[in-house]
């Protein structure tokens, strides 16, 4: 058997590995050290296994993964998001559907001292989902607002996946934290110019709040001097040079401590919870980290990338169709797959593919972020879906499932925005770097 | 109440007690780094070692959370399949990860041993801080075979107190 036809086949049992409820990281270890021991011998897989354990977990570069979940979790411990959407609602007072915009808005918000979609989605949840339902919204909709909003916590920076990216294809992360600003603001938008139009056509939608006068709008704008003070430091610190991603996260996660405290929202059994979620958060993922390690080392071994490319040119497409077809692959795992195994799993295997297609691994690392995100809120997966439905039984699934799809657009739009002006992705790191 | 039931406690309270250290693992990262970043800024005087401080402190707080991440199921898998599957299927299903868990456990703890011993042999040091390598190793060997010890539990309990999936972990 050659190399390459190798990796295809142990690529292929990956997923049937992981279809039987294999944990990801397990499913990853077997699959590389299998994989490495039938390429060279047993020996040399251990010695791979052992030694790459040790180096990514003491990996000082990485330790920017559990300081910022630290973070996020101490902001979501203070209730920092409450104080987002109190503004946002004042703010967007008068319009209708601004609740929801309200919603999105303070999501995008949220998402940037957060990092996490799921916990921006499950925190924005509690906060602003009894709100709309109080104002007369309609569950639907209402629901499928905080799902598309919370989406934008792993595009704008701080992102725990780009983080990952960054480790798994060697790219610098402040780059990469540059290149999500433009594009994650983007999406907030699009989101929101759905939700208005959603908002104008669909019933029970488009309720307005009581206008809010000026007077109140700008002293709403007081109120999340915290949010604005943590993104400033730590990703204001990375963008303006000052500190490095793991300065930055350490930076924002203790300013989020001494905030939550000054502001009197952060107890200490708060405190102690969030650094217990962010602990067994970051070692999930650190084993995913380490056995995607070792996986990718047999899969550069075997040369797979190198057979999918000399395919992607026999087939004779443009790179913008060898693109839509990647793009239309993950779109498809996506329903299955959790995005961080999902981008540690296909990375290492059609980086190379796009890069020699003339593509920036940066750009890249968007899209695929992107796609991640449509992920988490189209059917059937949709973490984010689940997420609101956790917390929110009474909510039919399905009637969630038909109010996300107009947000769908959302994504897809963005991905297309990308291909036709991809400095909206590069513009930003080639003015900071 | 069974002695083995008494000895399952025993060890889930032991796990729990465990996970302090990876807890404080993750705030002297944070301290460090934020001590680090504020004595360089304003004194113009980094803190010595802080580099390696961050990396042994990032390494315990991987390796002696791992037990509480098994023996809790916080793991991220795939569950599509229960849909598709009966019930006995499922938890046969769950408990053939945790055997696999065991096992590829069990291979990292012999393939960490060779390199752990190679540090000892040949006196590898933190370049900062001087402190011997060969210890770092150990401490990813002790939480290695602890999580290996949890495994074997949550594999061997009754279904009624097999660890259930716990919620999503706010990763994405």
């Amino acid at each position: 058997m050659s190399a390459p036809f190798l990796g295809l086949v142990v690529v292929l049992t990956l997923f049937i590995i992981l279809f039987l409820r294999m944990p990801v990281w397990i499913a990853l270890m077997i699959c590389g050290v299998v994989g490495n021991t039938v390429l060279s011998q047993f020996s040399v897989a251990g010695a791979v296994a052992g030694t790459n354990s040790f180096d990514t977990a003491s990996n000082y570069a990485l330790s920017v993964i559990p300081l910022f979940i630290l973070m996020g979790e101490v902001a979501t411990n203070s209730r920092l998001s409450a104080e987002l959407f109190k503004a946002a609602r004042v703010l967007l007072s008068g319009i209708p559907g601004g609740l929801a915009v309200a919603t999105i808005g303070a999501s995008g918000a949220f998402g940037a001292v957060c990092g996490s979609s799921i916990a921006t989605a499950a925190t924005m949840t509690r906060i602003s989902l009894p709100e709309m339902r109080e104002a007369g919204y309609d569950d639907g909709f209402s629901a499928a607002s905080v799902a598309a909003g919370g989406s934008l916590g792993i595009l704008i920076p701080p992102s725990i996946i780009l983080v990952i990216y960054a480790a798994i294809a060697e790219q610098p992360l402040p780059q990469l934290f540059a290149a999500a600003f433009v594009p994650g603001l983007v999406l907030m938008l699009l989101y929101i110019v759905i939700a208005l139009i959603v908002a104008r056509r669909g019933s029970g939608a488009g309720f307005r709040d009581a206008s809010a006068s000026l007077r109140e709008r700008l002293a709403a704008l007081k109120e999340p001097w915290q949010f604005l003070a943590l993104f400033i430091v730590s990703i204001g610190g990375i963008y303006a040079g000052i500190f490095s991603p793991n300065e930055a996260a350490a930076v924002g996660a203790f300013g989020a401590i001494v905030l939550g405290f000054v502001g009197r929202r952060l107890t200490f059994s708060g405190l102690f919870q969030a650094f217990k979620v962010s602990t067994i958060t970051s070692c999930v993922l650190f084993m995913i980290v380490i056995a995607a390690t070792i996986f990718s080392n047999f899969i550069v071994q075997t040369k797979l990338p190198d057979l999918l490319l000399s395919g992607a040119q026999a087939l004779d497409l443009a790179p913008w169709g060898v693109m839509i077809l990647i793009i239309a692959i993950y779109i498809v795992m996506g329903c299955f797959l959790e995005g961080i195994g999902m981008v540690l799993i296909t990375v290492p295997v059609f980086l190379p593919v796009v890069t020699s297609f003339g593509y920036s691994s940066i750009w890249f690392a968007i899209v695929v972020v992107v796609v991640v995100e449509l992920g988490l809120i189209h059917p059937p997966v949709g973490m984010n879906l689940f997420i609101i439905q956790a917390q929110a039984p009474e909510l039919d699934i399905k009637r969630l499932y038909v109010a996300i799809l107009p947000f769908l657009i959302a994504p897809f739009a963005l991905i297309a925005l990308l291909f036709v002006f991809p400095s909206l992705a590069l513009w930003l790191p080639s003015i900071l770097y | 109440m069974s002695s083995p039931s008494k000895a399952v406690r025993g060890l889930k309270a032991y796990f729990r007690l465990l996970l302090a250290i990876p807890i404080a693992a993750m705030a002297v990262m944070m301290m460090t780094t934020v001590v680090d970043v504020f004595l360089r800024y304003v004194f113009n005087a980094p803190v010595n070692g802080a580099y390696d401080l961050v990396e042994i402190s990032l390494l315990v707080s991987v390796y002696f959370a791992l037990p509480t991440v098994i023996l809790e199921d916080h793991a991220i898998r795939i569950d599509l399949v229960d849909g598709f599957v009966s019930p006995g299927v499922a938890v046969m299903l769950k408990r053939l990860a945790l055997v696999a868990t065991v096992a590829v456990l069990c291979f990292l703890l012999w393939a960490m041993i060779e390199p752990a011993t190679e540090a000892y042999d040949f006196g590898d040091v933190k370049l900062e801080l001087g402190f011997p390598t060969w210890i770092i190793w150990c401490f990813a060997l002790f939480g290695l075979a602890n999580s290996i010890v949890a495994a074997a539990v949550a594999a061997m309990l009754p279904r009624s107190d097999a660890p259930e999936s716990a919620e999503p972990e706010p990763v994405e």
